[in-house]
């Protein structure tokens, strides 16, 4: 998998450079984050509504751009006084708290559906993209004042699928993805804590 | 150019969101209870017998450097956590008898008062706690610590933690040391602060029974 985005990278690098510049969007989002995997749904199922991305993408040819972001995202869930059992002979009642946070840096690749001739009209822009990069996570269990925390690094990718609606040199932005986690390694907590995200914000255009 | 200044608003904005952590906000006092029980996986309770003896003073275990005023918290805690153990042992179909009178079990209580909890302990360590007292009708009980139930093996016990044990009276003259077939960890039920009422640690003895419906002789 490492290899396919490596060679996707790669392409992506070379056509961008034997083009001239022509557009860096500046995006600012809200996100809004959904639990994707059981796994991580049995631990937060909550959705979450802490969440924010900005991201730079450089468009060098009219339809394929890279760039880069920086985001994050909070789950949290608190359940009050639930009694959980843990075996056959364990039982435990308590406040119980349940946090993942994630704070992602990520390589952007964009292909965008947009005409060359239509770059400086008002509209539409739709594109797909696929960003690989780090996700920083940190999970905490909680019962009344004991925690457990476990801060890890995977490495991931979001496939996503978006649009912009362009008004000269702003915009309003939306997009959904899907964020995968490549390395799971093990957890006590969420060993591999896919989830949804849909960002909505604003795009400053420079051309 | 005007975006490095979009950068320059963007990086502190998301610096200072990554600052920001929840858990730093202080946990309620009604968020603080914890109720934990556990059973001997192997015990059949039915099969064990209906009469039990219970303890006349909650065992106390305080810092000898800090040292409570006994007669103060039996007379604010003892017969009332006490009655509703009974209470709860009763509605189960449990018999309560003298410690004399031959009973199948013995309810030991302990309340862990001023030892602040540094680590893990493990169940069974006020055991071997230095003036725990003996029990004057059982040989075993100043044994050098009983079995607890194998599941659980290391429980956190904090300041104001209310401990039940069901100590199998038969088991335990056989082997010398309690052999505890159930306990309940009640942690920072007890406290001399008053926001942590007595309500508040009667309502968790009802739950430490309410999630053990195996201990019932009624089935």
């Amino acid at each position: 998998m490492k290899r396919i985005l490596f060679s996707i990278a790669a392409t992506l690098l070379f056509s961008a450079a034997v083009y001239s510049q022509r557009e860096v969007q500046y995006g600012f989002a809200y996100s809004m984050g959904f639990p994707g995997s059981k796994e991580f749904k049995d631990f937060v199922d909550k959705p979450s509504f802490a969440g924010f991305n900005f991201s730079v993408i450089n468009y060098r040819t009219s339809q394929l751009g890279l760039g880069f972001s920086i985001g994050w995202n909070d789950f949290y869930q608190q359940d009050k006084y639930t009694t959980i059992q843990y075996n056959d002979a364990t039982t435990v009642t308590g406040t119980f708290r349940h946090n993942i946070y994630f704070t992602t840096v990520l390589f952007n690749s964009r292909y965008r559906f947009l005409a060359p001739e239509r770059l400086d009209a008002k509209g539409f822009e739709a594109s797909v993209g696929l960003d690989p990069g780090l996700y920083f996570m940190t999970q905490r269990g909680q019962v009344s004042i004991y925690y457990d925390e476990e801060t890890r690094t995977l490495f991931g990718l979001n496939p996503s699928i978006g649009g912009i609606y362009r008004m000269n040199n702003i915009g309003i932005q939306a997009r959904a993805r899907y964020h995968i986690m490549i390395d799971g390694g093990s957890s006590q907590f969420v060993t591999v804590p896919n989830y949804f995200s849909v960002d909505v914000g604003i795009v400053f255009l420079e051309f | 150019m005007r975006y490095p200044l979009l950068l320059a608003i963007a990086v502190p904005l998301l610096v200072t969101a990554l600052s920001c952590n929840r858990y730093e906000d202080d946990v309620v006092n009604s968020e603080t209870d914890i109720v934990a029980t556990v059973r001997n996986p192997d015990a059949n309770f039915p099969a064990l017998g209906k009469r039990y003896a219970i303890i006349d003073l909650i065992n106390l275990v305080y810092d000898k450097d800090d040292p409570i005023d006994t007669l103060a918290f039996w007379a604010q805690y003892n017969d009332k956590l006490k009655n509703q153990v009974i209470t709860n042992m009763n509605q189960l179909g449990y018999t309560l008898v003298d410690p004399t009178d031959n009973p199948d079990h013995f309810v030991n209580m302990t309340a862990i008062y001023t030892v602040s909890s540094g680590g893990v302990y493990y169940p069974g360590w006020w055991w071997g706690y230095p003036g725990y007292p003996c029990y004057p009708f059982y040989s075993w009980w100043c044994g050098g610590g009983g079995y607890y139930p194998g599941y659980i093996v290391t429980y956190e016990y904090s300041e104001g933690s209310l401990i039940i044990d069901l100590i199998d009276i038969s088991a335990s003259e056989e082997a010398g040391v309690p052999v505890i077939n159930w306990y309940a960890g009640l942690t920072r039920v007890l406290s001399s602060d008053k926001s942590v009422n007595l309500n508040n640690t009667l309502k968790n003895i009802d739950q430490a029974f309410k999630q053990s419906p195996y201990l019932s002789q009624n089935q």
